[in-house]
């Protein structure tokens, strides 16, 4: 039976849902192919953060730097009674979507797009940001005349050398 | 120790490493971390000013005491200091880690 109670405890996890979850699923379904084919490399940056965060995250709720209260959340440890569960998929989370958010945004700066219009590449298909800003350096001349410009797409697995695959 | 102090030790120091072996890298990609800091810090604000002190809350003992948007700065500090080191962590891999076809 469940009860008003009970769905509150899942409050952190639904806000992880929402927030992570949406963030992963918008910057996977916009750019599915470009990440994939850098899975690996968001794995194990992934598995990385989250096993040098994780034990400090517990270290320190053990040693009552914080909490959490039982009210919001699942009540599920691992370890003793130090590392929740939300804090395992926040770390695991936030990893995989700041790394996958940040190769796509790499990948625009590498092929001349402006670091202000890094935000829209979220959403819109890096080939058309770079090409847009290929086409706006191509008018006002180069931007920064010494780096090599790729000269072809990345998506089509020649990418150049510099590219962050 | 303090949060501040865990941010600093285990949050900069590694930054700062990472910006030791791969300055070019960071100088490259500047853009990148800046734009990931900032939309984090965008998501993560209003997030936790939900949750502070109703899902999870910190010891007054470890954290200084100014707040700003009514969290703690460290935890604001943790939201930048966190970007920067997942993301150059990112920028490195990718850069070490690249494939040649």
């Amino acid at each position: 039976m469940f009860t008003v109670d009970a769905l509150r405890r899942f409050t952190y996890l639904a806000m992880e849902a929402y927030i992570i979850g949406g963030v992963a699923v918008v910057l996977w379904l916009f750019h599915f192919r470009f990440l994939w084919e850098r899975r690996w490399r968001i794995l194990l940056g992934t598995l990385l953060v989250s096993a040098y965060a994780l034990p400090l995250d517990a270290w320190a709720v053990a040693r009552g730097w914080g909490g959490f209260n039982p009210a919001y959340v699942s009540g599920a440890y691992v370890f003793g009674s130090s590392l929740l569960l939300e804090e395992i998929i926040f770390w695991l989370g936030t990893s995989f979507v700041t790394i996958s958010a940040v190769l796509i945004f790499a990948e625009l700066e590498r092929r001349g797009v402006p670091w202000w219009a890094l935000p829209a590449g979220v959403v819109l298909p890096i080939e058309w940001l770079a090409d847009s800003a290929g086409q706006s350096v191509q008018n006002q001349g180069p931007l920064d005349a010494g780096l090599p410009k790729p000269a072809r797409s990345t998506l089509d697995g020649n990418s150049p050398s510099r590219s962050l695959r | 120790m303090t949060y501040a102090l865990l941010l600093l030790a285990f949050g900069l120091a590694p930054i700062a490493l990472l910006w030791l072996v791969a300055p070019q890298v960071v100088r490259r990609y500047a853009g990148s971390l800046l734009v990931i800091v900032t939309l984090i810090l965008l998501v993560s604000i209003p997030w936790e000013m939900m949750a502070i002190d109703r899902i999870w809350y910190y010891s007054p003992r470890v954290i200084w005491g100014p707040r700003l948007f009514n969290l703690p700065i460290e935890e604001l500090a943790f939201f930048m200091i966190n970007g920067l080191l997942v993301g150059t962590l990112a920028l490195v891999l990718g850069e070490k880690f690249r494939v040649h076809r």
